[in-house]
């Protein structure tokens, strides 16, 4: 029997379903690689998970990228590349847009923090799919990681869209 | 006796019909009932977020002024303000006044209606409220509130903890009448 056969039902939960929402107002093609991704989770068991890794990250990367253009981060009053990076990363976008909306210190610290997360987790994701021998432990251990990248993602992309309310 | 919940009798009556099927015609029913129904996912019941929705904004069409909305919102920064009034411009206002874009002439107006305090440097703030990416420039000078910054002011604001916009961050306001 095969596993990718039959079609699953995937529930949309209200937080995806505004990323979903904002994401197609901003970036109309983050907002379909993100419904993928949510599909992918919560539908029939794949080969791989590491195509949904992936996409989670280009998500995020691409609502940073939009947010603060590499250009803007730089331009900023004394930013400084971090060690051995030609470009902003991941966690200076995020600080610098969550700096522009005049947050307390504490308020930017959770969602920086994520941000390395979502990456260290991300590319252990993508390292682990290249070193483990069987792909079939491979895709019983990548599956909670992906889900739990995904929560990651979630929760800064709530934070980058203004999407969690009080 | 209470009447059986309909969802759970509807959940019953379908497990019951697909119980005899194998998985591919499972599969196949589904995709055409989905289809039938113009439903290509399945959302979750919102209860939360409508409710939110309507407990937390002012809704369209409502007689609204935009010192009230900024009592409701209680902007702590001119950037939270801008969006206040980016909102109100293209959602609440007469439509005499609507429009999809603002820009400094239009923050400086409002903001005195409001009673917020006037910035130092009023040509700034939409530009810094673009790159908190709450806004998109249409054109020179203009903006246009963008998904983030309806966001912002339709689940975001009030923030918990907000000293409200008689205490802005930066500068006290003496007079509610401040600027007109």
């Amino acid at each position: 029997m095969s596993p990718r056969r039959g079609i699953a039902v995937v529930v949309v939960a209200p937080t995806e379903r505004r990323i979903i929402d904002t994401l197609a107002g901003i970036l109309p093609a983050a907002a379909a690689s993100y419904e993928q991704c949510v599909a992918d989770l919560g539908g029939p068991p794949r080969l791989s998970y590491r195509g949904v890794a992936h996409e989670l990250r280009e998500v995020l990367r691409e609502v940073l990228h939009q947010l603060a253009p590499d250009g803007d981060v730089l331009a900023e009053p004394g930013f400084k590349l971090e060690k051995d990076q030609t470009r902003p990363t991941h966690r200076q976008k995020a600080l610098y847009v969550l700096r522009k909306r005049k947050l307390s210190p504490e308020a930017v610290r959770a969602p920086e923090l994520t941000v390395s997360l979502v990456d260290e987790l991300g590319a252990q994701i993508t390292r682990s799919a290249y070193t483990q021998g069987s792909n079939s432990a491979h895709t019983a251990s990548s599956l909670p990681e992906v889900r739990r990248l995904k929560v990651w993602v979630d929760a800064v992309l709530g934070e980058l869209l203004e999407i969690h309310g009080q | 006796m209470a009447e059986p919940d309909k969802e759970l009798v509807a959940i019953g009556s379908i497990i019951d019909l697909l119980l005899p099927l194998d998985q591919e015609q499972r599969g196949r029913v589904l995709e055409y009932v989905l289809k039938r129904l113009d439903m290509a996912t399945v959302r979750a019941p919102s209860s939360v977020p409508q409710e939110v929705v309507s407990s937390s904004v002012t809704s369209p069409g409502s007689v609204v002024d935009i010192r009230t909305l900024t009592v409701e919102k209680q902007p702590r920064s001119a950037i939270e303000m801008a969006a206040v009034i980016g909102y109100y411009i293209s959602e609440l206002a007469p439509a005499s006044e609507r429009s999809d874009t603002i820009n400094a002439d239009t923050i400086r107006r409002y903001f005195k209606m409001a009673g917020f305090p006037m910035p130092s440097a009023l040509r700034n703030v939409l530009p810094t409220a673009a790159s908190a990416g709450y806004f998109e420039s249409v054109d020179r000078g203009a903006y246009r509130l963008n998904p983030v910054g309806y966001n912002l002011v339709v689940h975001k604001l009030p923030r918990s903890g907000s000293p409200g916009p008689t205490t802005p961050s930066t500068k006290k306001r003496t007079s509610g009448r401040r600027g007109r």
